[in-house]
């Protein structure tokens, strides 16, 4: 089966993603960079496809392009002079190293975004924040339902609107935007004169009457805990030695740290297994189950 | 909940509001190298105090239902004119709900528009920072209604218009502080130019949408309001 | 053992000065199946919404509800929440979460059950609704039939003992309605929990019902079973309720029968047959299907050859051929999904046809310019009339039309077209205050101050009572004999075999034939009036109750 690890708890998932967002945004060590870059872009493919993947990754570039030669153009500390712009500032080499790093930061956070967005669906993101903030949990899954509805009465509206000559579809720029917000105001008024029986059938199945309960479709399986488990732990350790200050790396006011010791390709593995978590599962379940397949 | 308490989370909102700006330049000062996630978190700590006073209140479902309504409009608005860049109707129809139904209640409709038209266009680094910019702008607009300022709608319009850079200036502050290093007054100013022409379409956006709806919407939710005895 | 107890009770709402409801005594039974009837504005909603504390209207009430002895004000409200349940009219508003298993679990969460016992409750309650297949999808997906199953189901899951409805299959097509009041009487019966609902089906219902109770003017005017209801109706000559009744009785009572009152076909048939045969009456009819002659005139619409598809999905429209006649009405029927309300869309010009043409008196209405086409052309209701309002005042919505129209003697035509319609007393009123079937009204009254020459109507009977049936039949009637285009799309064969002319069946995106509305019916087999479905094979060629009565005198 395809991407095993959706169907863990939504609470493993979480821990795991959000730990890979917040180690991307915690150090500019070039490696840590290219690394959380290269794990983020594969699960990337692996969750969403090539396509999504490309479509993220162009929005990035443009970014990265961005960040990579505006972070040298206004930023002129460092010691290596590369040239001296127009304006006779110097353009430093650590600057421009300085902008690489940063730029693709920001390019894998949004590839990890990407991730997120294939691991965490709506109905996910509602469990989590469910038992800590019940009511907008609530508000968020009567929104979901309100969407597909509100979009069907607005074409609805439209097409009543067209057949008193008044359609968005035609007539000046100036009149077609008089009509989009004549649209909304109806739709603003048959909503909310419906929503209140929204009101009324909550209210009817005793909303508000006691404290409420969060049911939901996920259940804790052993294999939730072990794996909550081993990315805890992974967690804590490659924590420890990024705010440790063990891969720590100055760009100014030249490059200094040390990137390739034992000690920081020890870092670097255990950060590999924990970016990697899901993809290791992923392989781990396929050879089981080329082996049962052997077996039969 | 106890009274005490409850007056404590009114006076958390203004606090947190106040604190927000101080703790991200903080960050900026002591040069730590985490800002970007740092900042991150503390956007995301700053809306704890909105949303526990929002949960604690318990709200009736005819006061939760209008602003689900309201933020399910606002969010399709912002799908649907999406293909020109902020350009977007949010700010105007947020602010309209924190006028009509009060502070707290425009806090919420910005900060559940955000979420959930992020849930179409996918989640982002930028989520909470819309989240939290957007229910300001909600939230401050219903602050302001009390004033003798907003008594006139002209004034009205002109914190729309301010509305739109005060949005594009909040979420420049992850990138520079994230991502800048070191901060200098030309990074800085490099970066509001850079959005300026953005934040200006988002200005003039919520001014062309708020002057026809303004009035009118008030009026509507009034009516409601008084027909099923919403939010007294 | 009355579970629920009503005791002089009188009901005032706020800033009015009359009582909406009038020392109203009544008990009901455990288990029972209670039937409400009357015309809208009766007072129906207003007694059963107070038997719910949690929704119970604003006002001044006297008297006592007491439910299990305990008066309604009182009860534990988790309690309350629990035993009684509450089904409204719109399938759609009631939802209140995305997805089904959401709002199956949505109530119970609320009283606070623990999640193991909720996931039993919810597996059961799927179980005995045969929902387990759409179980995980989002309730946008389902159907209106679907979405009302779910709203009973989300609430049976909390075990009630009562369950209240208030014109649940209003918004149904009456397949729908028939499944959804096949369910209600399984839960009655299987599950012995007690049922009140308001309902305008009588025929479906007073065959499952145990009583039934028959308001006016905020009174109980009568309570006691379906055939005793029956025989009190009709014992009054010109009883504006008799239409309202199944057509078995008002069969067998415009035929002057005071004995026996046959409810269902059924029993319809069985009485018609003793009927014929004792009293000889001839029944053969020798005229046979009239031909369609309409040679001189012209059709006002024509369309020729449409197909149409929505994006991605099947073709919807396969070669739809239809002719508009003036001064007729024209129905247009057909199941759900067949094709209807797209087929009127493409009609009135609000979809372009992917091929073929529509044609308004010879011209080619993609051709004319939208400001154009619907000015003294075409108007076009749909289902849902509120979205016709953009007012504050009705007043104010019709004068746009005039506007539009850039007439002069604006108060003059709005004050004329609103005394045709009945609607002056309302012009003053917010759109969104008035009643479906006056909200209706209003939109119609909007569409013919455009003056058009067709005039299409989507569903148009849809959720609204015989009375006001009856008075949108008489402005459609006097629209056609203006010499106007009437066409309307519906599911209401009872209404289009009292009043249409013409009738056309759509089927997989055509139509597969168009006669005159009575040849129809009498070549139909299940997709006819009940009239007729009593008189097949005892009589020829009859399709209402009037027909039949006329034919046995």
């Amino acid at each position: 089966m395809k991407n095993i690890f959706s169907i863990y708890h939504p609470l493993v998932i979480f821990t795991y993603i959000v730990s890979a967002l917040a180690f991307a945004m915690l150090t500019f060590n070039p490696v840590y960079v290219i690394l959380s870059f290269y794990i983020g872009s594969l699960y990337s493919i692996y969750l969403l496809g090539i396509k999504k993947y490309i479509s993220t990754l162009k929005f990035g570039v443009v970014l990265f392009i961005v960040v990579a030669i505006a972070n040298p153009m206004f930023n002129h500390q460092g010691l290596t002079v590369l040239f001296y712009n127009p304006w006779d500032n110097p353009i430093t080499l650590e600057a421009f190293a300085y902008g690489l790093s940063s730029g693709g930061m920001l390019v894998s956070i949004f590839i990890w975004f990407n991730c997120y967005n294939g691991l965490i669906n709506n109905d996910k993101f509602m469990y989590l924040f469910g038992r800590i903030l019940p009511t907008i949990a609530l508000m968020l899954s009567m929104i979901m339902k309100w969407v597909p509805v509100t979009k069907n009465r607005i074409s609805i509206i439209n097409n009543s609107q067209k057949s008193l000559g008044l359609g968005v579809n035609m007539g000046t720029k100036k009149q077609k935007i008089n009509r989009c917000i004549r649209v909304t105001s109806i739709l603003m008024s048959w909503s909310l004169e419906d929503s209140i029986e929204t009101a009324d059938s909550m209210k009817a199945r005793g909303y508000g009457c006691t404290k409420r309960t969060s049911y939901s479709v996920y259940k804790w399986g052993t294999h939730d805990i072990i794996s909550m488990f081993i990315i805890s732990l992974l967690v804590i350790v490659n924590g420890v030695l990024i705010l440790g200050g063990y891969s720590t790396y100055e760009y100014y006011p030249t490059f200094s740290g040390n990137l390739f010791g034992v000690a920081n390709l020890f870092a670097y593995g255990l950060y590999i297994i924990l970016l990697a978590y899901p993809l290791l599962l992923e392989g781990k379940e396929e050879i089981v189950w080329k082996l049962l397949k052997y077996r039969t | 909940m106890s009274v005490k308490s409850r007056r404590l989370l009114i006076i958390a909102e203004p606090v947190v509001m106040l604190l927000t700006p101080i703790l991200l330049v903080f960050t900026t000062i002591y040069d730590i190298e985490q800002t970007a996630l740092l900042s991150s978190l503390i956007i995301i700590f700053a809306m704890v105090p909105f949303f526990a006073r929002f949960e604690l209140s318990k709200p009736k479902p005819r006061d939760i239902v209008p602003l689900v309504v309201l933020s399910v409009i606002a969010a399709l608005g912002r799908v649907a004119f999406a293909p020109i860049p902020h350009f977007k109707p949010v700010s105007a129809i947020v602010i309209v709900s924190g006028l009509s139904f009060g502070p707290q209640a425009g806090f919420m409709t910005g900060a559940l528009s955000a979420l959930a038209s992020n849930m179409f266009f996918g989640q982002g680094p930028w989520t909470p920072w819309q989240m939290f910019t957007w229910g300001l702008v909600g939230y401050l607009a219903g602050l302001l209604k009390k004033t003798f300022l907003f008594k006139k709608p002209i004034f009205i319009y002109i914190y729309g218009f301010l509305s739109g850079f005060m949005f594009g200036w909040i979420m420049n502050i992850w990138y520079i502080i994230g991502f800048i290093k070191p901060i200098t007054s030309t990074t800085v100013v490099g970066a509001y130019i850079a959005s300026f022409y953005f934040d200006v379409t988002h200005a003039v956006a919520t001014v062309v949408f708020l002057i026809p709806i303004l009035i009118p919407w008030q009026k509507k939710l009034n009516r409601i309001k008084l027909k099923f005895g919403l939010m007294e | 053992m009355e579970i629920i107890e009503i005791q002089n009770m009188s009901f005032t709402y706020p800033n009015t000065e009359s009582k909406a409801l009038i020392e109203i005594n009544l008990s009901i039974r455990e288990s029972e199946f209670l039937v409400i009837c009357g015309q809208s504005g009766c007072g129906k909603t207003t007694l059963l919404r107070n038997l719910k504390k949690e929704i119970a209207p604003h006002g001044q009430q006297i008297g006592n509800i007491l439910y299990k002895g305990v008066p309604i004000k009182k009860i534990d409200e988790k309690v309350s929440a629990t035993e009684i349940g509450f089904v409204l009219q719109d399938p759609e508003n009631q939802i209140v979460t995305d997805t089904v298993w959401h709002e199956l679990a949505f109530g119970l969460e609320n009283i606070g059950v623990p999640t193991p016992t909720i996931r039993r409750r919810i597996a059961e309650t799927a179980h005995f609704f045969g929902i387990n297949e759409w179980f995980e999808k989002s309730v946008f997906e389902l159907s209106g039939g679907q979405k009302q199953l779910l709203n009973l189901a989300s609430i049976m899951a909390m075990q009630p003992e009562v369950i209240i409805f208030d014109e649940p299959t209003a918004q149904l097509d009456p397949v729908a309605a028939k499944d959804f009041l096949t369910v209600l009487r399984r839960i009655n019966l299987e599950l012995g929990t007690t049922v009140i609902i308001s309902e305008h089906r009588l025929e479906e219902l007073f065959p499952i019902s145990d009583r039934v109770l028959y308001m006016k003017d905020g009174q109980i005017d009568f309570s006691g079973d379906s055939k005793a209801f029956s025989a009190y109706i009709t014992a009054i000559d010109f009883h504006t309720f008799r239409k309202a009744l199944p057509s078995a009785v008002q069969i067998s009572c415009g035929l002057k029968d005071k004995e026996r009152y046959p409810i269902s076909v059924r029993e319809g048939r069985l009485w018609l047959q003793e009927y014929v045969q004792k009293n000889d009456c001839i029944c053969q009819s020798t005229n046979g299907g009239s031909k369609l002659l309409r040679d001189k005139e012209k059709p006002v619409l024509r369309a020729k050859d449409l197909w149409y598809k929505y994006d991605q999905d099947p073709y919807v429209l396969k070669g739809l051929t239809l002719d508009i006649y003036p001064g007729e009405i024209h129905a247009i029927l057909g199941s759900n999904g067949s094709g209807k309300t797209t087929a009127l869309n493409v009609l009135a010009g609000i979809l372009s046809p992917i091929k073929g043409t529509v044609k308004l008196k010879d011209k080619n209405i993609s051709k004319i310019k939208d400001e154009v086409l619907y000015k003294n052309n075409i108007a076009v209701l749909n289902q849902n009339p509120k979205t016709m309002f953009v007012y504050d005042t009705v007043y104010e919505d019709l004068q746009e039309s005039i506007k539009l129209l850039q007439l002069d003697k604006e108060h003059e035509r709005i004050m004329e077209i609103s005394d045709a319609l009945g609607i002056t007393h309302l012009l003053k009123n917010h759109p969104y205050d008035l009643s479906g079937g006056e909200q209706q009204k209003a939109a119609i009254a909007k569409l013919l101050l455009l003056n058009p020459e067709v005039l299409l109507l989507d569903e148009p009977t849809k959720g609204i009572d015989v009375y006001a049936k009856e008075e949108l039949a008489k402005i459609l009637i006097d629209r056609a004999s203006e010499g106007r285009g009437v066409v309307m799309v519906t599911h209401d064969v009872e209404f289009v075999a009292m009043y249409c002319d013409i009738c056309s069946m759509v089927f997989n995106g055509d139509i597969i034939c168009t006669e005159l509305a009575k040849d129809f019916f009498v070549g139909n087999n299940f997709y006819t009036t009940s009239a007729n479905r009593i008189s097949r094979g005892i009589i020829d060629n009859v399709v209402t109750c009037k027909d039949v009565i006329s034919k046995c005198l």
